[in-house]
């Protein structure tokens, strides 16, 4: 049986990573494969990763408020490319306003701080698109 | 079914290897047939050395001449998640932007020796995707993790000089395996020494090819054109010998006894065979009981080819 495969990115100019890592190695301690990118990637970055990682799960970290932007050039790259049966979820400081937005527009998941892993990777079991 | 319509475009050669990964044989058989010769360089050697860092640097070159480059990155599976947190894309993020470029991140799965079963597999399906030059990086590793020579055309094994003396220089193991060995973080330590110290080691193998060492510092791009013309002039010396064809025969070869060491592991996790127990404790041969134990639960592994 395989693993369920998360890529976990930070894109733009962000370089807060502390929580990225921890949310990486966290996954990690459930049984997720983690596929963590690092800092500074642009939406073409990801979505290129993602393809080449055949992922599950896309996870977006976002600490420098620019949540609307990221979100909406990811979504449009990942229909371009056919990644219909990937989840994208993110985590970070995004306004309850905002949330609602993104969701609308397609994001699965919005994890603000204070979220539990067990919160994280139930969501992620629950909602996977793809058989594992 | 012809392997190269299947490996159509990144995303289908991407689909291919999950697809391997989840027991697909008739898959994996047809990549190994599908084989076109592609240079496997393996790059091997401690945690933090800089391996992702190399990679990343010589594959830049490689890519701007327009060759078709993918590159396998592993890291170790947790023994008690069974996750991973795979990181080697992080330091190769300049080769994002090339189109003739394919990395993969893979985990060992828990297997000893510095990859994963499938990751012989996975080579054959890049290298009859059409990739030029394929890079094994392995987990890092420490003395014992010499599995890469068995699918590598040229083996790198990248040393920093902070590390033991000469008895560990002189020891069994991977520094047995370099045709090239690659003192990363040379502006660090005693690096002159450490030189000093692998000459020791830098003698003729059985094929006759004598070992290189070659000084780095791969976050400044110092050392990249050297090891890049020693890799050449390894690969030369591999052709103009006719050695290319052994080495071609021994990855397939080692990719079957992959599959072979795979199933016999996927057996010997199965609960069920603690019924054995009884068996051998009642007196009967222990190597007769494993006879039984292929016999009757090593058929229905994994999802199996056509006959």
């Amino acid at each position: 049986m395989r693993k369920i495969r998360v890529l976990i990115a930070k894109p733009g100019l962000d370089g807060h990573d502390r929580g990225a890592k921890v949310l990486a190695r966290s996954l990690m301690d459930e049984g997720f494969e983690v596929i963590y990118t690092g800092i500074h990637q642009t939406a073409e970055d990801i979505v290129r990763s993602a393809i080449e990682e055949d992922v599950d799960v896309i996870g977006l970290s976002i600490l420098s408020g620019a949540h609307m932007y990221h979100f909406r050039r990811i979504l449009e790259l990942m229909k371009e490319n056919g990644l219909n049966d990937v989840l994208l979820i993110g985590g970070g400081i995004v306004p309850e306003d905002d949330k609602n937005k993104l969701i609308e527009m397609g994001v699965d998941a919005i994890f603000n701080p204070g979220t539990s892993i067990k919160e994280i990777s139930d969501f992620i079991r629950k909602n996977l698109r793809r058989r594992v | 079914m012809n392997i190269a319509d299947i490996l159509k475009d990144r995303k289908s050669i991407a689909k291919a290897i999950t697809e391997i990964e989840e027991g697909n044989t008739e898959l994996a058989t047809e990549a190994l047939r599908g084989i076109r010769g592609a240079w496997v360089i393996g790059v091997t050697g401690v945690p933090g050395s800089g391996k992702s860092t190399l990679i990343s640097k010589i594959a830049l070159k490689l890519a701007l001449e327009g060759k078709k480059i993918g590159i396998l990155g592993i890291d170790p599976t947790s023994p008690f998640s069974g996750g991973a947190v795979l990181g080697d894309r992080i330091r190769m993020r300049e080769l994002n932007k090339f189109e003739n470029v394919f990395i993969r991140s893979i985990s060992t799965g828990g297997k000893l020796g510095g990859m994963s079963y499938h990751t012989p597999d996975i080579v054959n399906v890049l290298d009859a995707a059409g990739f030029d030059t394929i890079f094994i990086e392995t987990v890092g590793t420490g003395q014992d993790e010499v599995d890469v020579m068995n699918i590598a055309n040229t083996v790198l094994v990248v040393i920093v000089p902070t590390l033991g003396d000469e008895v560990q220089v002189i020891k069994a193991g991977q520094l047995e395996i370099g045709d090239i060995f690659i003192l990363n973080k040379s502006d660090q330590g005693a690096a002159d020494e450490k030189i000093k110290e692998m000459t020791l080691i830098m003698k003729e193998r059985k094929d006759g090819w004598i070992p290189r060492i070659v000084k780095s510092v791969a976050v400044r791009n110092q050392g990249i054109d050297e090891i890049l013309r020693l890799i050449v002039e390894h690969r030369e010396f591999i052709e103009r010998n006719g050695l290319k064809k052994n080495k071609l025969r021994q990855r397939i070869l080692y990719t079957i006894k992959q599959h072979a060491l795979n199933r016999m592991d996927e057996i010997m996790k199965n609960e069920e065979i603690e019924v054995y127990i009884e068996k051998v404790m009642s007196g009967k041969d222990i190597s007769k009981v494993i006879d039984e134990i292929m016999l009757e639960m090593g058929v229905g592994y994994g999802k199996r080819g056509k006959d």
